[in-house]
């Protein structure tokens, strides 16, 4: 195989993760589907972001793209537990987790 | 040539994964495509020479957040069985948004020929410490504890106020 | 001849033409590796098990398999033949796909971990892989469990599942912080993540192991002992067992498998057993060093000392597994939180300030 991998490569499939989570928040009404699709938009950017500090960072030791992405997966973490327990708080008072039906603030 | 390899059978994965988490009609499906997803992004950090941030990943994201999607999957659904299933509306517009924001992306990335190199060097006052760092890992938390020490005391209360906040939110009514 | 060696004219003689020829080795090393691992795991839960039934009957008066071979050596294979014959049976309600592949993803890790772990010197060629993260990779691989857990609860279809599988995922959830914590007090000692590293930084004389080091307070026995019982609630053991006693919600989360996938859970857990007695070891017992400077411990000695003290710890589980009741869920849970998390806290950050004043 003569094209070897550069940063073009990962840029790409940055890209196209990126897009699948938006087609996936856009379309899905369920909101723990939603919240996965803003997932894979958090994983297309640690990607991005690793991808970057490997090809335009050349001393291997300065790492802050990776400490970069390490933050982001704390926050996402952090988001994830968060919104889940508002997911889990919703449906026991409403009964359904479909955001279009949940729309009002007092019933 | 391995990584070339690596990287195109990752890649398969990620996409077919991503794909199954947005369009199956079963919640819990989507839920482990998600892991497939994680999994592939941890071999792309792998190949890309960011180890400790792989074990990273596969700790935190699969061993915890994909757990917290599970259960929150398990519970709200009825117990008697009947799956949830998740229907996708507005699929045109949808579409419109996701291939045109990747259109305008796709002709970025592959136009810009060369970014500029980053030019921060060991020799720079606040990097210093790096000098004899062994590996990956060394490196990462010498950064981390000299450089980013405050985003990272921040992140740890950050963590704390979300750790109450589930609590709180999801506890039982009194 | 080395491993490298024979895969490399295995290459040469598979005529791979000679640019794709290390690249053959590789992929043929990986294989061989992954034959070798997987034949070691069968085998020794094979022996494990015979060794537990009869443990467990003399600890119980009684004298355990008898007659099937001589003394029953033989009785794991009978019970490998009775449940490789037995109906495979899915229930209407379970999600098929998901209802095969949750025993798969709850094998896996019990696979992958024994990927990183030497078995005796590494320079010695006993070591898959001494990856750079080494504990950083176990303690992400066992993370994996829980969700072959929860996943084979919801699948079956079944309320008391559902039920078991949470309880289950919430009891490894709980003790996967504590155990942490409890890894990181020999990363502390040893300034890496590395396994050989983590050996090789503790003393030739044992009473220089880390779990009986004097000269941090005793702190890293009780690193020790918190390790232990976060790895026995992780891998279902008694006396954490309640996700999958029979008399306990039916079983928990493997009620509705048969056959060989209910053999493959049990698989599972016999060879996390191993696996965590070898991490122990490891960690806290001084890998595969002898317990004095003067006996042999390099080659096939290192061999000798690994698998000793890893039958130590195996025996000492199977011995705490007949001895004691079960814990109800609630408890656990507390202990967990209340008592194991806070222990593991000052374990770690007494550790740290000793190794931040210490010159």
């Amino acid at each position: 195989m003569d094209v070897s991998i550069t940063l073009t490569h990962y840029l790409v499939l940055s890209a196209i993760l990126f897009a699948i989570g938006v087609y996936g928040v856009l379309t899905r009404r369920n909101a723990i589907a939603l919240l996965m699709g803003v997932e894979l938009m958090l994983n297309a950017v640690n990607i991005n972001l690793v991808a970057m500090n490997r090809f335009l960072q050349p001393d291997w030791r300065i790492v802050t793209g990776q400490i970069f992405a390490g933050f982001i997966i704390v926050l996402a973490a952090a988001e994830a537990a968060v919104g889940f327990a508002l997911v889990i708080a919703i449906y026991r008072n409403l009964d359904r987790i479909n955001v279009d039906e949940v729309n009002i603030l007092k019933w | 040539m391995g990584e070339a390899i690596a990287f195109w059978i990752l890649s398969a994965l990620i996409v077919v994964a991503a794909l199954g988490v947005v369009t199956l009609r079963n919640l819990f499906h989507c839920a482990l495509c998600l892991g497939l997803v994680l999994f592939g992004v941890a071999g792309i950090f792998v190949l890309n020479g960011a180890e400790f941030l792989a074990g990273v990943q596969v700790l935190i994201y699969v061993g915890a957040t994909l757990v917290i999607i599970l259960f929150a999957v398990m519970l709200s659904e009825n117990i008697t069985g009947e799956r949830i299933r998740v229907v996708s509306y507005n699929r045109p517009l949808g579409l419109l948004a996701a291939l045109g924001f990747l259109g305008v992306v796709l002709f970025l990335a592959v136009s810009q020929t060369s970014l500029p190199p980053h030019t921060s060097s060991v020799k720079d006052p606040s990097l210093q410490v790096l000098t004899d760092v062994p590996n990956n890992i060394a490196a990462f938390g010498t950064l981390l504890l000299t450089k980013f020490i405050v985003p990272f005391e921040f992140a740890s209360i950050f963590l704390l106020v979300a750790m109450i906040g589930a609590i709180v939110v999801a506890r039982m009514a009194e | 001849m080395t491993l490298m060696e024979l895969c490399r004219s295995v290459a040469q003689w598979l005529g791979v033409p000679a640019e794709y020829r290390d690249a053959a080795t590789l992929i043929l090393l990986a294989l061989a590796d992954a034959f070798i691992l997987f034949n070691f795991v069968m085998l020794s839960v094979l022996v494990l098990i015979y060794v537990f039934r009869k443990l467990i009957g003399f600890i119980q008066a009684r004298l355990g398999p008898r007659y099937t071979g001589p003394r029953g050596i033989l009785q794991t294979v009978a019970d490998a033949l009775k449940l490789l014959t037995k109906e495979d049976i899915i229930p209407l309600a379970a999600d098929k796909v998901t209802f095969n592949l949750a025993p798969l993803i709850v094998f896996l890790p019990a696979l992958l971990v024994y990927v990183v772990i030497p078995f005796g010197d590494p320079k010695s060629g006993l070591q898959v892989r001494d990856l750079n993260i080494g504990i950083l990779y176990i303690a992400a691989i066992t993370s994996i469990t829980v969700i072959g857990i929860v996943t084979a609860g919801w699948a079956s279809g079944n309320k008391w599942a559902v039920l078991g599988a949470m309880r289950s995922g919430a009891q490894l959830l709980s003790y996967e912080v504590p155990m942490t914590l409890a890894f990181l007090v020999p990363v502390l000692l040893a300034g890496s993540l590395r396994l050989s590293d983590i050996v090789n930084s503790q003393g030739e004389w044992f009473w220089q192991w880390n779990a009986f080091r004097l000269d941090y307070l005793g702190l890293t026995f009780i690193a020790f002992l918190v390790y232990f019982i976060c790895a026995l609630a992780e891998t279902n053991q008694t006396p954490f067992d309640l996700p999958e006693a029979e008399s306990e919600l039916v079983a928990g989360y493997h009620v509705e498998y048969s056959g060989m996938k209910f053999a493959i859970f049990f698989l599972a857990e016999f060879g996390n057993t191993i696996a965590i007695s070898a991490i122990a070891t490891h960690l806290f017992l001084g890998g595969w060093k002898a317990p004095a400077p003067f006996l042999p411990d390099t080659g096939w000695w290192s061999l000798f000392w690994f698998f000793a003290k890893v039958s130590t710890l195996v025996f000492l589980i199977i011995w705490i597994r007949g001895t004691y009741p079960r814990v109800r869920i609630d408890q656990v849970m507390e202990l967990g939180w209340k008592f194991l998390l806070p222990v593991g806290l000052l374990c770690v950050t007494g550790v740290g300030l000793l190794v931040a004043v210490r010159p």
